[in-house]
């Protein structure tokens, strides 16, 4: 075993160390397909203009800096100033939507400075995944070539393009340890198929012990996922009731995410889920988290007859007929699949201020007079901020001046693209551009990386739902417990920089 | 005919009919998955390798499955059992 290693399982208590694997075992599993890893050009949608503008400048500016300091382009690039790189690149070819400084991309002590102001930062994570140990669809491999192809996660090609990515071990290391997050919030998918489901309502409640037993801290949180319209659905919501004690709820109206179901349903069913609702909110587990939006742009005949349950029409109603539950609305309802054509949708909301169906999910709060309906940003933030940031700027935008600061929940959609740090610095840096805040009237900025906006939407929104303590959730909590001390090992032996796929440094077993 | 016989014969003439009345599914008769039409359109969709170049859903694979088992339940009355809600424990 390699020194890091050892020195890492130091840490660790025996029983923690049932819990861990050593990485180079992990890296022996699944070595890398280097031609999908270090070319990138696998990518399932066509490789905008705009993109390959920006690719050139990353590569062209990445070797310009990293001669300056003294090593090749590829370490450069996954530095904070690498990551400053980029954005510069993004802002060269989209316009100033990023805050980024050239400063931050010549002086590295000046990008490592910035990087440890923010690093105590509150972000919750709201969305999270990781997969069964037997899992064996590799179409959903899809989602991470997707995100090569989008290139800009310096690190998307790390670990292997193999399902391993996307187990509990792999998920730990892209979230916990090369991410700046400190509460992940694990959820469940039900599919038609079932070998696609991708993790048990036990799995994630075990998983969550572990971690947080590991931690000594609150560092993940669990769903139960539930299955309307599907026999004896209710019993399994009894059981979490009785045994696993969710933090919340998770369901998909849709009923598959990825292909037309039969199993679609309405929240505003008053005979399928009302007596849902009464029997959630009796056992104090008063949050469900919905998928919605996420529609190819052909959805009506995609999805002929079951689209609607992706909209949010089933919505106002049911929020206002259960002011005691809380409906976190996933994606934000955005319509578009990894957002298959921005300009287009750039444009309409150019034109009439409406974006298909976050704007719809925006005006709800006002429509139906409830203060209990929430935005979730996972998936849909990370692909409108690659492909189009104005667009990205203009869905936030709205959803933070018209349904509130108050009421938008970061979340990623982790681990599917990756480690998610590329995409909180996209949120820290992201800026209102202002001829939008003007033609839209809106009077709330994001502000800074740090600003009270970003804060509510990194952390303290969903510390609220999720009753975390306030006190604690702002940051000294997580700089004492054990996964924090981990983090930091790894880290002092390189592991932010480590290019060598086989060391993660530390693994847990999943 | 005795009345267990007589049962038989009416549990069979009634499933006889059942059967005829699936196969006979209208195609504007909306089902769980819509209409024929609409699972018709849903197939014509996901099955279409083109669709795979502009949407990763479709390259993902899953969904070409559900659209023939929607088809097959909207217009040929052929419903495959549901499942029971079974996670397994871990």
């Amino acid at each position: 075993m390699k020194k890091k290693q050892r020195h890492i399982g130091v840490h660790m208590s025996d029983e923690e160390m049932q819990l861990v694997a050593a990485a180079d075992e992990v890296a022996f599993r699944s070595p890398v397909p280097t031609q999908v890893v270090s070319n990138g050009e696998y990518n399932p949608l066509p490789q905008t203009e705009d993109q390959r503008k920006v690719e050139g400048l990353i590569k062209e500016m990445g070797d310009y800096h990293a001669k300056k300091h003294g090593m090749s382009r590829r370490n450069f690039l996954t530095t904070s100033a690498g990551m400053a790189t980029a954005f510069l690149a993004m802002n060269q070819v989209f316009g100033p939507i990023f805050s980024a400084r050239e400063a931050e991309a010549a002086d590295m002590q000046m990008s490592d400075r910035r990087a440890a102001q923010l690093k105590n930062q509150f972000i919750f994570d709201d969305q999270t995944h990781f997969i069964r140990d037997d899992f064996n669809q590799e179409g959903l491999l899809g989602l991470t070539k997707w995100a090569v192809g989008a290139k800009v996660n310096p690190r998307i090609g790390e670990a292997p393009m193999t399902l391993a990515r996307y187990k509990m071990d792999n998920y730990l290391k892209e979230i916990f340890l090369d991410s700046d997050t400190k509460v992940a919030l694990l959820s469940g998918a039900p599919f038609d198929d079932p070998s696609w489901w991708l993790i048990s309502n036990d799995a994630i409640q075990n998983a969550c012990r572990s971690v947080n037993k590991l931690a000594n801290a609150t560092r993940m949180l669990g769903h139960a996922v539930i299955t309307p319209k599907y026999p004896n659905w209710m019993d399994e919501v009894d059981r979490a009731i009785e045994e696993l004690h969710p933090a919340s709820w998770k369901s998909y109206t849709i009923g598959d995410p990825f292909g037309p179901s039969k199993y679609a349903w309405r929240l505003d069913d008053e005979k399928l889920m009302y007596p849902f609702y009464e029997k959630a909110i009796k056992a104090g587990i008063n949050t469900i988290c919905i998928h919605k939006g996420l529609m190819p742009r052909d959805y009506e005949k995609a999805f002929a007859g079951t689209w609607e349950s992706a909209t949010v029409n089933d919505l106002g109603q049911a929020a206002k007929d259960w002011p005691g539950m809380n409906f976190v609305i996933y994606h934000a309802a955005l319509r578009p699949w990894l957002a298959d054509e921005p300009k287009l949708e750039m444009a309409e909301f150019e034109k009439s201020g409406y974006i298909q169906w976050s704007t719809d999910l925006a005006r709800i709060p006002e429509q139906f007079g409830v203060s209990n309906v929430y935005a979730e940003v996972g998936t849909t933030f990370a692909s409108t901020a690659v492909t189009d940031p104005r667009f990205c700027a203009a869905f936030l935008g709205q959803l933070v001046n018209e349904m509130g600061p108050e009421r938008v929940v970061w979340g990623t959609d982790s681990v599917w693209y990756g480690s998610p740090q590329w995409q909180i610095e996209a949120l820290r840096r992201l800026e209102i551009p202002e001829d939008i805040m003007q033609s839209q009237g809106w009077k709330i900025a994001l502000g800074g990386p740090n600003s009270e906006v970003k804060q509510k939407i990194f952390g303290l929104n969903s510390a609220h739902l999720y009753n975390l303590d306030l006190n604690l959730a702002q940051g000294p909590a997580f700089e004492a417990d054990k996964l924090t001390a981990i983090k930091q090992e790894y880290l002092a032996m390189g592991g932010d920089t480590d290019r060598n796929n086989t060391y993660y440094g530390y693994v847990a077993k999943a | 005919m005795q009345l267990r016989t007589y049962v038989s014969v009416l549990i069979i003439a009634a499933a006889g009919l059942n059967v005829q009345a699936a196969g006979d599914t209208s195609k504007s008769e909306k089902s769980r998955v819509g209409t024929c039409e609409d699972a018709k359109s849903q197939m014509a969709y996901f099955c279409d390798p083109k669709n795979a170049k502009k949407d990763s859903m479709v390259q993902i694979g899953t969904a070409c499955n559900n659209a023939k088992n929607n088809v097959k339940e909207a217009c040929e009355g052929i419903v495959e059992p549901d499942r029971k809600y079974t996670f397994d424990k871990d």
